[in-house]
């Protein structure tokens, strides 16, 4: 705290010290997306100042009467007097065939909302025509989807728990439907996806992978109610967003699965259903002073219930039913404070809840006509996680090449690793009991993150970012300071290329323990404790990045992290067990991962996409497993990925593929058996993840048709996934026909061609 | 119409699922290895079960190997167990020395030759005492208190297997039974129980102190023996003993799950025969006999 309130009385001193004029802008292009690194200069004189990755600048100048240049190459330099008490936007036409696509400041980021300018995005081949944020997420290079099928994301040799998914500001404990299948979002309660990989700001911190920020929309160029209904297969959706351009927002999106609709209720209540739904609902003003004020809420569920009944009585008077019920749902909601103290001062005050709880309930209930009462029995497991957030995140514009941003963030995360309640009832000769076991109440840990950052402009070619972010973390009377140093440097060289490199650690006070698949709702989150320690992560990244020609632009990146303290369930039985300590079930060890990335996009024209190509390895060594280095899962040491568009505007009809190719997926085997020194037979594994299936290859197309009717717009969307058949092995699973480890037989489960539709209609 | 519906959407989606079988080539490829058991305990004759391994997808079982060669070196002592059909191990009556490094190698024409160089551990020379109706077993009755003291050597990692049992006068055997892993130092990531009643643990917890395990056994259990009444068995075993049984535990634990052919479920049994699998386990240690 003190190191804060010193940050803080600092940056209050020098304001009054350097009582300049001070102006503040955004520069857009003519479709309103940032500029950035537009030069802002006050003429004849040395005040300059560069706008940011979101287009914003601030500039401290002299006369009032200036006329400030603002000057970027292949636009049109713009001449304009700014009021020095007002936030302008600024707008600047590129010139007839100028290429206005780059990459960004920072390396690792991409932000499809401003990056993207094509439409493609909702025209990507999705699985079961399901618009998916994740899905889209997977086809950037070093983003890999994990199991075949599954709507995960693995960024750079991390784990799915290494990813911090923020929506509108508020972390997200379990982003995915149905086991992992599709994401929790509605696709259109998303305008912007920016995923920073590995390098990232000193604002954010918490997970060691990738910190991917999902914002609602909250702006757009017209004023006005506008919506949409979307059927798929899985949900009808529905949309409806009223914004009032540079006043206010108003946006709730929600979707809801429909077979279950389709059976009769009495099925549904008796005998079995499943379902899902997700709502996001987001309300925001600008106030009279100027400042804004955000609300966000976001409520998402899965039900899956199955009933079946045994009539075992020979005279079938006596029927036992047997019920098994799995829930797990996100509730998220957050209300954020954007206040601007002075032209040079900005803040954002912001609480968040997020709570993820998931349920597995077993029951059983005879009904036997012989007793008056239904005996029954029911153990219920519960397992959650609450979080509790409150950030105060500012920027403070000390000077033309100096924006420094500080702030303390704090985070409550009440842990709820295990609850077993067993239920006795109605039995005639056993008395009536409930019996808990596991957690009894939430255990809470404490994350107080206190950063500073300065964005520096040695000069007109070179940026520097260089910060600390330190964090206290506290759980059962134990507490612990970790420091983490964030660097990155940015260099402008000749032609617009753009060199980077930089230098992040992240420290992880949080796991998820893998009982099963990634997104499957038995995975538990569980602290860092005294025995497992956090997680510590280093990166170090550069890249590079330059225009071709009008329309192509391209990337190449490398990296380089150690990964210290991974956490990986060694006991899958033990571990998932309520009433055992579930530290006796995981091991620590390290991990390594490095790699190169290449990224070609054009973003013009009919034609639209981008071609990727990764070369990635990723290893695991945990000494209590196996005495090397193992790979990674997920490893996939080649990887291409191509994503095309065609879009003409004076057609109803818009194409679609997705193509992929690369290094098969990692399975374990057991190649050999032994006997131990008991004499009993034991597997032979020469090493984990020994075993990589055939080449990866997918093929997916997309073909949507646009047909205005009526006033509305209604949209046919039809998607193949996997047209080529390529056995990508959803998994592979060595079963022995005996107990006797004999007759060994490799199944090897597959998707291909799944069909997918969607059916909107825009308003 | 509804149900045509939902009849429609769950064919496509299952007609999407395929499935088929497949004999990857790391299978296919398999060469067996010799396997070697044994445990070597201080100033006790050696036996040595030597058998191979067979590839997962063979239909045939591993077997006694009855014609290897074994060779054992310690310092200017070389020895040559032999075969013996009685107990189906390789057998020799030299005996080592707790501290004594033993280089052990074996060959087959029919496998690649396999070694393995270890050390029998010291003997930390256990105390035991026991205490006649000295405290209060699991049922809330007064039983015998039973203590074994050692004192753990600094600055190392040192691992222990720890047995108790009772006499039982009447058929004349020791019956081992379990001892409560209740001490603080006995921690689930630090210790395990065999089969046989053994818990083995390491010192992570009590590294170079003097450590007093105690147990009450259950009421009654000797009261009318004349003679031997308890048998604590402390022994200083290898990092490759215990990390040998704790994969065993493991595997056996995962055995139970469904395979999904990750690596949640795989264990990789540990072993310390260079080319080849199973363990050549040593340890050192006393039996306290408790009247």
């Amino acid at each position: 705290m003190r190191y804060f309130a010193m940050v803080l009385f600092s940056c209050l001193v020098a304001n009054a010290a350097f009582a300049q004029r001070v102006t503040r802008g955004i520069v857009l292009d003519q479709n309103e997306n940032p500029i950035h690194n537009v030069k802002v200069q006050e003429p004849s004189t040395q005040n300059i100042t560069y706008t940011n990755d979101n287009g914003e600048f601030i500039l401290t100048y002299y006369e009032q009467d200036s006329k400030i240049i603002f000057t970027y190459p292949q636009t049109d330099t713009v001449r304009l007097p700014l009021r020095y008490d007002a936030f302008t936007k600024v707008f600047m036409r590129p010139r007839e065939g100028s290429n206005e696509y780059h990459l960004g400041y920072r390396a690792g980021f991409l932000d499809f909302g401003n990056k993207n300018k094509n439409k493609n995005l909702e025209n990507m081949p999705y699985f079961l025509g399901e618009s998916d944020v994740n899905r889209q997420l997977q086809m950037l290079p070093g983003v890999e989807q994990g199991n075949e099928g599954y709507s995960n994301l693995y960024v750079r040799g991390g784990n799915v728990d290494q990813n911090l998914m923020l929506y509108n500001g508020t972390p997200i404990y379990n982003f995915n439907h149905i086991f992992g299948i599709s994401s929790t979002f509605h696709h259109k309660s998303i305008k912007n996806t920016s995923i920073y990989r590995g390098i990232a700001p000193a604002k954010f911190g918490g997970r060691s992978s990738s910190i991917i920020n999902l914002e609602s929309e909250k702006d757009r160029d017209f004023s006005g109610l506008e919506g949409e209904f979307e059927m798929t297969p899985l949900n009808a959706g529905l949309y409806l967003g009223n914004i009032k351009k540079g006043i206010s927002y108003f946006t709730i999106a929600a979707r809801r699965s429909w077979i279950d609709l389709l059976l009769p209720q009495e099925v549904r209540q008796n005998s079995q259903t499943a379902n899902i739904y997700d709502l996001q609902v987001n309300y925001g003003r600008i106030l009279k002073n100027k400042d804004k004020l955000d609300f966000s809420f976001m409520n998402t569920r899965d039900l899956y219930f199955l009933s079946v009944s045994d009539d075992g009585d020979t005279s079938g008077s006596v029927v036992t039913r047997f019920g098994i019920t799995q829930k797990w749902s996100n509730l998220l909601a957050s209300v954020k404070y954007t206040n601007y103290v002075s032209k040079r001062f900005s803040g954002e005050q912001s609480l968040y809840y997020s709570g993820y709880k998931t349920s597995l309930e077993l029951d059983q209930e005879i009904y036997d006509p012989s007793i008056i009462s239904v005996p029954n029995t029911q153990q219920l497991q519960e397992r959650g996680i609450r979080d509790i957030g409150i950030q105060s995140n500012w920027v403070y514009h000390w000077k033309n090449d100096h924006n420094i941003s500080f702030g303390m963030q704090n985070s409550t995360k009440l842990f709820l690793v295990g609850r077993l309640t067993n239920v006795v009832a109605g039995y005639p000769t056993v008395a009536d009991s409930k019996e808990v076991s596991g957690d009894i109440k939430y255990r809470p840990s404490n994350e107080l993150a206190l950063y500073a950052e300065d964005a520096f402009r040695l000069n007109p070619n070179t940026k520097l970012d260089y910060g600390l972010r330190s964090v206290v973390y506290q759980f059962d009377g134990n507490s612990t300071v970790v420091l983490e140093p964030r660097i990155h440097g940015t260099f402008f060289l000749a032609n617009r290329d753009v060199l980077k490199l930089g230098y992040n650690r992240h420290n992880q006070f949080i796991s998820q323990l893998s009982l099963g698949n990634a997104g499957s709702p038995q995975n538990l989150w569980v602290p860092a404790t005294e025995q497992i320690l956090p997680l510590k992560v280093d990166v170090l990244e550069a890249a590079y990045e330059r225009k071709l020609g009008d329309d192509y632009s391209a990337g190449i990146n490398v990296y380089f992290k150690q990964m210290e303290n991974i956490t990986l369930v060694s006991n899958l039985a033990d571990a998932g067990n309520a009433d055992l300590d579930w530290q006796a079930s995981v091991v620590q060890g390290t991990g390594r991962a490095y790699g190169a990335e290449l990224f070609l996009q054009r973003s013009k024209g009919f034609f639209t996409g981008w071609i990727s190509y990764a070369y990635s390895r990723s290893t695991r060594n945990f000494p209590d497993l196996f005495d090397e280095d193992f790979n990674f899962s997920f490893d996939r040491p080649h990887m291409l990925k191509i994503y095309g568009n065609y879009t003409d505007k004076n057609s109803q009809f818009n194409f679609g593929f997705n193509y992929i190719v690369g290094s098969g997926q990692l399975f374990t085997l057991p190649i050999g058996k032994f006997r131990d020194q008991s004499g009993n037979l034991q597997l032979e594994y020469n090493t984990l993840n020994n075993y990589r299936s055939n080449v990866y290859q997918r093929f997916d197309i997309s073909v949507m048709r646009a047909k205005p009717t009526g006033g509305l717009d209604q949209e046919w969307r039809f998607y193949l996934y996997n047209m080529l058949g390529s056995r990508n092995p959803l998994n592979i699973s060595p079963d022995f026909e005996s107990a006797g480890l004999s007759n060994l037989v490799i199944n090897r489960a597959y998707l291909a061609f799944v069909p997918g539709v969607a059916y909107i209609v825009k308003f | 119409m509804k149900k045509n519906i939902l009849y429609i959407l769950i064919a496509s989606l299952f007609s999407s699922c395929f499935q088929d079988t497949i004999k990857p080539d790391i299978l296919k490829d398999y060469t067996p290895k010799l396997v070697v058991n044994s445990l070597i305990a201080a100033d006790e004759s050696i036996s040595i079960e030597i058998t191979n391994s067979v590839a997962s997808i063979d239909s045939a079982f591993p077997n006694l190997i009855k014609n290897a060669q074994v060779t054992i070196k310690s310092g200017a002592v070389e020895i040559k167990p032999t075969y013996s059909d009685i107990t189906e191990t390789y057998v020799s009556p030299q005996t080592f020395a707790a501290g004594d490094i033993l280089e052990v190698r074996v060959s087959h024409p029919d496998y690649p030759n396999v070694a393995s160089t270890l050390r029998i551990p010291s003997d930390v020379n256990p105390t035991g005492t026991l205490i006649e109706n000295g405290g209060i077993d699991t049922g809330g009755l007064v039983g015998d208190l039973i203590q074994v003291n050692f004192n753990d050597p600094s600055n190392e990692l040192n691992y222990y297997r720890l047995k108790v049992s009772y006499f039982n006068e009447t058929v004349g055997v020791w019956v081992p039974f379990v001892f409560p892993k209740s001490d603080p130092s006995l921690a689930e990531y630090n210790s395990f129980a065999l089969n046989d009643f053994s818990i083995l643990f390491s010192d992570e917890l009590f590294d170079g102190q003097n450590k007093t395990f105690s147990t009450v056994t259950p009421s009654g259990i000797v009261s009318r023996n004349t003679g031997d009444k308890y048998r604590v068995e402390l022994t200083s075993i290898s990092r490759d003993f215990f990390e040998y049984y704790r994969s065993i535990q493991r595997a056996t634990d995962a055995k139970e799950l469904t395979f999904q052919g990750s690596y949640n479920n795989a264990v990789v049994i540990h072993t310390n025969i260079l080319n080849g699998l199973g363990i050549i386990a040593t340890e050192s240690g006393k039996e306290i006999v408790l009247k």
